[in-house]
């Protein structure tokens, strides 16, 4: 085998090579060639120069990004006929700049005064970087005291007209992505608040509902299979397996009814007429297999024998039945054994 | 809701149609600063029309409603329906309070959510306390009533700048006056550099005196690799109402503890690996599951992935293998193709495979129309093969302006 390793590693590394460009590690031509504000700024090009009327300008009114009479004002003898942004300046930046203007309450006028008319406080990466984003980013506001007391108290609208309309995904701080279906519970116990600057109130209720809508939400969003799905591909067909496996899971969503309401309209529930799925031997007078399986996955015994059907235990397990106690390890109760339900129907017989 | 005994297809056809009109009505009816969403998903094997409407005002950004109703169709004689969401919402502009009235889930640290008809109230003060009360009755199946049916609870908390947030909750609900869920539990998260950050939450169940459900995760991140290390105990009998029979079992929890790691290894390739292990008194297993995400092109618009994963605990043993690729045709079209295949473990009565397949096509206007169809093809845990069609049309109407 060790022989086969040089060929291997040649083998490798000429896949890499050959899908460098599907898996984006080679770089494609940039039809969109980015504006070099570095190049300027080091040339000594003040930004008034370009952003001309930046100082006074108030959260509506022009852009004030440059236009073709600005480039040809320095660049006098064009290298080509055709207009500048039609290769130069990325057209992911324009349509940022338009977006920020259209979701955010931002005025320079009001800004600029605070910082001596500097533009490079906030814009700190002008000068550093050859990539178009100017934009200073979200941390770069709470540098300031107004805007932290804001953050504090979750004040978005100081600055987000309608976040919600936003879409933003704050990729620094939230990943949906690898395992987010089991991890979000835990994440939003105490950033609540967090989740809510994106989220509204439906997107708790569609599954943690008392009664969840019968279609599965995925199913909405079929044409995006990636999305984290709880219930993914073929659940129907896994999901007895799927609830073994995971003891309590299903519980805390479903109520614990969920089961039996579904089972009943497929007539999988038990009932006069329906065949025993249990092995023989489930049920003895001493044991069986039905008592540590209903210990580890009580949920999977309601989901036929919920409501009434609960009855069937207590004929064998009542005090002085057949069946002896049904309490396992580390049971106890603060109930009344005589007077509350459930266990009354089987001490107060 | 009684339906006439009228073939399925027609009441599905009637379910989503009845969706939709009750939508173009409210949306006819629009005023300004409205956001409206209607969802109407027809599926060959349980239609449901779902209506979701969200009124807010940014010129009034005190008060906002939000509601999401659902019809369905069943293979018996009743169709069926209920309301989700129903609330309307007072809130402080600043942040420093809200009131939310109707109904709604309460899901708030370390209890077990709790849908409710009711009210809650929250505070905030700018030292980062918080206070949040709930009350109400948990809320019955289509807009049934129940006579001494209460749940109120609350939580407080405190954070400390943007790195510690701990906080202590409690819930109790009663049926028909007597009590049957009764928590109380801590939550914390840390984040003490940008890079890591840890959650955890505990419920303990004071009916019978012990832990319910307890989760706890700690993640590293950087740019491309994020780690995380977790683990879950949940007590089946704790979780369920005092009141079921089943509850009296005893304690016997499920212990869940394992990691996951997600590598953007290429700018345009995601590799994601989670493995953990389950146990019982009775009984030692785990699952594992690998997954690998290619994009298409930069912006990750189009995708194709591959899925395996093994489970494995006491009887529930299969391999799974899943197979995606979603690729938008144009801009406002995009197809999709999921694969999945199961194989379980026990193969009594011969070799036994459940292939799932399903093709999907979604068409999205300019004017706020969505439309997807999907086929799915079925197959079943005693060896048929079904075929399903699903049907969505959606209409989302914005007036924020």
């Amino acid at each position: 085998m060790r022989r086969y390793q040089p060929l291997l590693l040649l083998l490798l590394s000429l896949t890499i090579a050959a899908c460098a460009g599907v898996l984006g590690l080679r770089k494609t031509a940039d039809k969109d060639r980015p504006f070099t504000h570095k190049k300027h700024t080091n040339a000594g090009v003040n930004c008034l120069q370009c952003h001309e009327g930046i100082l006074k300008a108030d959260e509506e009114g022009p852009l004030h990004l440059p236009s073709q009479q600005k480039c040809v004002s320095c660049h006098t003898k064009p290298h080509d006929t055709r207009t500048c942004l039609d290769c130069h300046g990325s057209d992911v930046t324009r349509e940022g700049a338009v977006a920020a203007r259209k979701h955010l309450r931002f005025a320079h006028i009001r800004h600029l005064k605070k910082v001596d008319n500097q533009c490079v406080p906030c814009h700190v990466s002008a000068g550093l970087a050859d990539e178009a984003e100017r934009r200073p980013p979200m941390a770069q506001c709470f540098s300031c005291h107004a805007h932290k007391d804001q953050w504090a108290t979750a004040d978005c609208n100081g600055c987000h007209i309608d976040l919600p309309s936003e879409s933003v995904k704050p990729a620094t701080h939230i990943v949906h992505a690898g395992d987010f279906a089991r991890e979000h519970g835990v994440r939003a116990a105490a950033s609540k608040d967090l989740c809510a600057t994106c989220h509204q109130q439906s997107s708790c209720d569609a599954c943690h509902g008392a009664g969840t809508v019968p279609a599965l939400p995925w199913k909405f969003n079929m044409e995006k299979p990636g999305l984290t799905r709880l219930h993914p591909g073929n659940f129907l067909a896994r999901h007895p397996e799927e609830s073994k496996a995971q003891p309590g899971l299903c519980t805390t969503c479903h109520a614990e009814n969920f089961c039996v309401g579904c089972h009943v309209d497929r007539k999988v529930a038990a009932k006069a007429g329906v065949p025993s799925p249990h092995p023989t031997g489930w049920v003895k007078a001493k044991g069986g297999g039905h008592g540590p399986a209903a210990r580890l996955d009580p949920q999977s015994c309601i989901a036929c024998h919920g409501g009434a059907g609960e009855m069937l235990c207590v004929g064998c397990h009542k005090v002085g039945g057949p069946g002896g106690t049904v309490h396992g390890p580390a049971f106890s109760s603060t109930k009344d054994k005589l007077k509350d339900e459930p266990c009354r129907l089987c001490h107060a017989l | 809701m009684k339906a006439s005994g009228v073939p399925i297809i027609k009441r599905a056809i009637a379910a989503a149609a009845t969706s939709m009109l009750i939508f173009a009505s409210a949306n006819d009816a629009s005023a300004d600063a409205l956001r409206l969403r209607g969802d109407a998903l027809t599926q060959s094997r349980s239609p449901v029309g779902l209506l979701v409407l969200r009124g807010e005002d940014r010129f009034h950004p005190w008060i906002d409603a939000e509601t999401v109703a659902w019809l369905g169709v069943r293979d018996t004689p009743d169709a069926t329906g209920d309301v989700q969401t129903l609330t309307v919402r007072i809130r402080d502009p600043k942040g420093r309070g809200e009131l939310r009235v109707g109904r709604f889930v309460f899901a708030s640290g370390a209890v077990r959510p709790i849908h409710l008809d009711g009210a809650r109230a929250y505070g905030r003060l700018p030292i980062g306390t918080a206070l949040e009360v709930f009350g109400g009755a948990p809320v019955a199946p289509r807009l049934g009533s129940r006579m001494y049916d209460v749940a109120v609870g609350g939580r407080v908390s405190q954070s400390i700048g943007d790195w510690v947030s701990v906080g202590g909750a409690y819930v109790m609900r009663r049926k028909g006056g007597t009590a049957i869920d009764q928590e109380v539990g801590p939550d914390l998260t840390i984040s003490p550099v940008r890079w890591l950050d840890f959650a955890g939450r505990m419920a303990f169940d004071l009916v019978s005196k012990g832990p319910a459900d307890a989760l706890g995760s700690l993640g590293a991140h950087s740019k491309d690799v994020r780690v995380e290390a977790f683990v879950t105990h949940r007590s089946p009998g704790r979780l369920l109402p005092s009141t079921s029979l089943f509850s009296v079992l005893g304690d016997v929890p499920a212990t869940t503890s394992g990691g996951s790691v997600r590598w953007r290894i290429a700018p345009r390739l995601d590799l994601v690996g989670i493995a953990a292990a389950i146990a019982t008194i009775e009984d030692l297993g785990g699952y594992w599951t690998g997954r690998a995400s290619l994009a298409l092109d930069d912006d990750w618009a189009g995708t194709v992935g591959f899925e395996v994963r093994r489970q494995e605990f006491g009887t529930a043993r299969w391999t799974g293998a899943r197979a995606l690729s979603s690729v938008p045709l144009g801009s406002s079209l995009r197809a999709a193709l999921e694969l999945e295949l199961v194989r379980p473990d026990d193969q009594r009565g011969g070799t036994r495979l459940w292939p799932w397949a399903l093709a999907a096509l979604a068409y999205r206007t300019r004017i706020g129309w969505d439309f997807g169809g999907a086929v799915e093809v079925v197959g079943t845990r005693d060896d048929r093969t079904e075929l399903h069609a699903l049907l969505r049309a959606t209409y989302a109407f914005e007036s924020l302006r």
